[in-house]
């Protein structure tokens, strides 16, 4: 029983029209669900679109905790223990918790999570969390790198400009916004060695801060050349078997 | 009408028993709650089916049968707000499981267990929840008669609502599991099992 509700889940075969309905269903009632928050005023309709789509995402997150030991490296009944505090899983109670009543309504907001439903079952999504699976050390050690440079940017500027910027706060806040060049304007160096330490922090802060966009850029590019490459022998052996059918069907005749 | 005969047609015996057996449980779920609502009883009896199709088949068919049993109380009686008591189902049908042994038999000492698991696990979950959503407020008048009692007593709103939860599970469970074994013993031992 739990095979089948798995394979209507995570069956990606093309042949298996209820797997392909029963996403297209849940993708749906995710994008479905994110309209009411485009709007100021509440329309009755929205209670009925939330309820409805509440219902096939709560039936989604018991169903994908039902098989949850087929995907997961822990045996039973740990992967079913584990599931809960899976990041998608947490995302995924976060987002109906709001129309479950377990959640004020001033929590709302956390229903624009749902759109990691859609996420959840499209393939390049897929690809974007395994290269940050794969490059989970050097982006931590970049980031790290990126926070302590803020930080010392932040301090160096606090220092020199005590009457700028109010508390260290706002130099972190200056800090952050300048080195990834966002840079509101609102709070700005105005001595001659304030804007000396802004020019030099910038120059080099362009380049930690870049670090990250060059790193996930280069993982997901190999990932991408490698599911093209698996996709392309796919497709040859295809060939070669329909090629060899061919022959036998021949040599028979 | 003729593809529904060709998909039935197409369905191995155990899909077909399985399917049976499991409506057949849903709808002693139904039953049984709408009568105790009638019949203004002071108790549930909504997991019967649930234990029921978890002993007769498998927890799975059990968890089955909770969702569908949740699903159509939240859509046609009480609300979507009512779904987060699927998790009193779930765990209904997952500790009914310790009721069969390995060869999936019954056994008298195993029942007593998963009995005391149950009501434990159900009067916890259901007194959290209800005291998340509602403050303690049952829908319920008995299980408020009892809230209120213990209130009355000094105790707190969580410990008063968990109070009432715990004086309706107990003969709720008991005669649950009683009605499930009966459901069981009276299945032709070919239709049980995995």
């Amino acid at each position: 029983m739990r095979h089948t509700i798995y394979s209507l889940i995570f069956n990606k075969d093309s042949r298996n029209w209820a797997g392909r309905a029963y996403e297209a269903m849940v993708s749906m009632a995710a994008v479905i669900s994110i309209i009411p928050l485009m709007f100021k005023t509440w329309h009755p309709i929205f209670d009925t679109i939330d309820t409805f789509t509440l219902y096939i995402l709560f039936l989604d997150y018991i169903m994908r905790w039902m098989v949850h030991d087929f995907r997961s490296r822990y045996g039973k009944p740990w992967a079913f223990i584990v599931y809960p505090f899976t990041p998608m899983a947490i995302v995924g109670l976060l987002c109906i918790l709001p129309s479950l009543g377990l959640l004020d309504q001033t929590f709302r907001i956390l229903r624009m999570f749902r759109i990691f439903k859609v996420l959840q079952y499209s393939r390049m999504f897929g690809l974007v969390v395994r290269v940050f699976e794969r490059e989970k050390k050097t982006l931590l050690s970049v980031l790290f790198i990126a926070v302590g440079y803020i930080f010392i940017s932040a301090l160096a500027m606090f220092t020199n400009e005590p009457e700028t910027f109010d508390t260290f706060y706002d130099a972190i806040y200056w800090a952050t916004t300048a080195l990834t060049t966002v840079g509101y304007g609102d709070v700005y160096p105005v001595s001659d060695v304030g804007k000396m330490i802004s020019m030099v922090s910038s120059i080099f802060g362009i380049a930690v801060i870049a670090l990250p966009a060059g790193i996930v850029t280069a993982g997901f590019m190999e990932e991408i050349n490698s599911v093209i490459k698996e996709d392309d022998e796919k497709e040859e052996e295809k060939k070669d078997g329909s090629d060899k059918a061919e022959e036998t069907e021949g040599s028979e005749t | 009408m003729k593809k529904i005969k060709e998909f039935l047609s197409g369905m191995t015996f155990k899909q077909k028993r399985y399917a049976v057996i499991m409506i057949i449980c849903v709808a002693v779920n139904m039953i049984l709650a709408e009568i105790m609502t009638l019949a203004s009883v002071p108790l549930w009896m909504d997991v019967t089916g649930t234990i029921a199709a978890t002993i007769i088949l498998e927890p799975a068919a059990g968890l089955i049968v909770g969702l569908i049993n949740n699903f159509f109380r939240a859509i046609f009686i009480n609300g979507p707000t009512t779904l987060v008591y699927y998790s009193v189902s779930a765990a209904v049908a997952l500790l009914a499981a310790i009721m069969l042994d390995r060869e999936n038999r019954l056994r008298l000492g195993r029942v007593v267990i998963s009995t005391i698991l149950i009501i434990a696990a159900s009067t916890l979950l259901s007194g959290l929840l209800k005291y998340w959503q509602t403050g303690g407020v049952s829908n319920l008048y008995w299980e408020n008669y009892f809230s209120e009692l213990a209130a009355s007593r000094g105790f707190g709103t969580f410990l008063s609502g968990t109070f009432g939860a715990f004086v309706i599970k107990v003969p709720d469970t008991i005669a649950s599991v009683i009605l499930a074994v009966i459901m069981y013993m009276l299945t032709p031992k070919k239709y049980r099992g995995r």
